[in-house]
């Protein structure tokens, strides 16, 4: 058995529903992680299929683990829409195709024989796991930009997780940067998701490749076999100073910048922390340029840290099975 | 400063259509910023009201 879970204090489990893949986890004492599973989403019979899909999860990461679930007290359960943990019902969520409410805490629970279930955003519980366990530990006032497909964000202001009242606050990918810019999947233009996610990345590298242009991103891709960009081929084309994508890391962190000015001159936090695969291949050769582009557009001089998520995949989980815990009256 | 209550509609976002009932315009003018510093004073006072 893990040291994680060896005494016998209660445990929490945590779940982090995906479009493509359901990760479940262990967390002991002190957010130790311990008996990751993940399994891909079939998201095919909806809410109602995948409710069996998360509990089952759970049950393999508690085998792994080496505990019962008799151990496990208090579920936390991340999901990829607004999501109120008092009610237990998430509102819509996108990549799931649920497009009405669903009281997907009671249904988990029952599927769980009755262990209490607190469902929280996942961007915001990854923000929260980064605020107890990981790189904004000690902090009181933070916000998490987490780079992907989307930009999401959460916000923990004086150590309490902002949600809002209609569970949309932290919702930063959709600050407007570029009046007019392109069309954003919200409805509006210029987001700081259509121009600073991986995917916008993508999107502009692969229009520049079409109309001719030569970059080592081509090689990269043959070489690996993949047809789509990833944060890892990204890396490798600027370790090689491919011009068009330093180019465009460049452009991408210019307006990681000035989201990150724009939310500190309304939020004033302590730290900045910035997750997701792109942010965690490239480290500081982006991060730094986002600083420089953030603290030369800042209302007041800087007195903050833009740091590097510590926790990666366990982000989420980790503040979803602090969130549990707490609710469940669970020490640690 | 004249008060008015009304339905605005924000404009559309993705499905939904966001419908604001309320104020137009802030509701206390020039005396904004004292009600706020004095609610302020009397609450760090340990004042009721």
């Amino acid at each position: 058995m893990d040291s994680a879970v060896s005494d016998t204090s209660p445990l929490a489990a945590a779940v982090d529903l995906g479009g493509t893949k359901i990760m479940a986890a262990i967390v002991g004492p002190g957010h130790r992680v311990t008996g990751r599973v993940k399994t891909a989403t079939d998201v095919r019979g909806g809410a109602e299929a995948i409710v069996p899909q998360m509990a089952a999860t759970i049950r393999k990461a508690a085998d792994k683990a080496g505990v019962g679930l008799k151990r496990i007290a208090a579920v936390g359960a991340c999901v990829p829409g607004p999501a109120d943990p008092a009610t237990g019902v998430v509102h819509r969520a996108v990549n799931l195709a649920w497009d009405h409410p669903i009281p997907l805490a009671d249904q988990l629970s029952r599927e769980l024989k009755g262990i209490p279930v607190t469902l929280e955003n996942d961007v915001n519980a990854g923000t929260y796991g980064e605020f107890v366990a990981g790189a904004a530990r000690g902090m009181q006032d933070v916000i998490g930009v987490f780079v992907g497909t989307g930009i999401g964000g959460g916000i923990v202001l004086s150590g309490e997780l902002r949600r809002g009242p209609r569970f949309i606050a932290g919702e930063v990918g959709h600050t407007i940067l570029q009046v007019d810019g392109p069309l954003c999947s919200c409805g509006s233009h210029g987001c700081a998701e259509v121009l600073a996610s991986r995917s916008a990345l993508e999107r502009r590298i692969g229009e520049r490749l079409a109309a001719g242009e030569k970059s080592a991103i081509t090689q990269l891709l043959a070489k690996k076999k993949r047809k789509r960009l990833t944060s890892g081929i990204i890396r490798r084309a600027w370790k090689r100073g491919d011009p068009l994508v330093v180019e465009e890391v460049r452009e991408m962190a210019r307006h990681l910048g000035l989201l990150t000015a724009s939310l500190v001159n309304v939020i004033d936090p302590q730290m900045v922390v910035f997750g997701g695969g792109v942010v965690e291949k490239m480290e500081d050769n982006l991060l730094n340029l986002v600083r420089e582009s953030a603290y030369g557009n800042l209302m007041a001089k800087p007195g903050f840290n833009i740091v590097a998520a510590a926790l990666g995949d366990d982000a989420g989980p980790v503040g979803a099975a602090a969130l549990a815990r707490a609710r469940a009256g669970i020490d640690g | 400063m004249a008060e008015s209550t009304t339905h605005l509609l924000l404009g559309r976002h993705g499905e939904n259509d966001y419908v604001v009932e309320g104020r137009l315009a802030a509701a206390l003018g020039d005396d904004a910023g004292p009600v706020g510093a004095a609610a302020l004073a009397r609450a760090r006072a340990g004042i009721d009201g």
